[in-house]
């Protein structure tokens, strides 16, 4: 191999490097940007294409030269894309629902609380209104 | 926090299809009171003894990050009668319904609370 082909190669190795690091973080701050910018709370499936093609040319880099430091980028890259990975396809996962409630039937009785303390009860939910129920999952 | 925000400012379109929008989390009433402040328009109801989630089996188990339980997200429409017309909870707990989204909900599910 010529001076000039192992230079070229190097290059292409550090590219691809940037590059991948580039994909992995800029599909994490796509995200932020979809949901505090834009407010679209779907699931975002392109984090999975962002994770593997950082991995793969991550992977080309360490390969072209495998220094200590691209094989812990390496590491660092696989295991932040994994785990995008289990979340977007195992962790954020839910059941479907086989609950008590069923279409054309009132719920349960339950006693919650509004937020001055009062009590909030099924009889809540009738009125000169219907009522759109939503549950959130975490703390406000 | 997003959605709230996102509901709060939609608030009108859900009052002229005669919808009254209540957000439920398992949130003590201090927090939730905080929370009501910030989202006047909407109702805030606390949960905090997980009476209305367990009744309805909207409770996920040990599922929160510190290994409580919390709630999957899961909106449910109710007629003036307070009778169940639809429920949609989403596959993933990362996903929620838009407010647009929710408003054609309403438009399919409640015809009859358009005003």
């Amino acid at each position: 191999m010529s001076a000039s082909s192992v230079v070229s190669h190097r290059s292409r190795a550090r590219w691809a490097l940037w590059l991948g690091i580039f994909c992995l973080f800029g599909g994490i701050a796509a995200y932020v940007v979809q949901l505090l910018v834009l407010h679209r709370t779907t699931t975002p499936w392109y984090l999975l294409a962002t994770a593997t093609i950082g991995f793969l040319l991550v992977l080309f880099a360490a390969i072209c030269r495998p220094t200590i430091l691209r094989v812990l980028t390496l590491l660092v890259v696989a295991a932040i894309g994994a785990a995008q990975w289990h979340l977007i396809l195992h962790e954020a996962k839910q059941p479907a629902y086989v609950g008590p409630v069923k279409t054309g039937l009132p719920l349960p009785e339950f006693q919650a609380k509004r937020a001055d303390g009062s009590a909030f009860t099924r009889t809540d939910l009738q009125g000169d209104q219907a009522t759109a129920l939503v549950f959130f999952r975490g703390h406000w | 926090m997003v959605e709230l925000g996102q509901l709060e400012k939609q608030v009108a379109e859900f009052d002229k299809r005669g919808v009254r929008i209540v957000a439920v989390s398992l949130d003590d009433v201090a927090d939730t009171a905080e929370t009501q402040k910030r989202f006047p328009h909407l109702t805030i109801i606390s949960d905090a003894d997980e009476s209305l989630s367990k009744a309805i089996a909207v409770i996920a188990p040990q599922h929160s990050p510190s290994g409580g339980n919390t709630i999957s997200p899961t909106t449910i429409l109710l007629d003036k009668s307070g009778n169940v017309c639809w429920l949609f909870r989403p596959d993933r707990y990362i996903e929620r319904l838009s407010p647009a989204e929710l408003a054609t909900a309403i438009d399919q599910h409640l015809p009859k609370s358009k005003s």
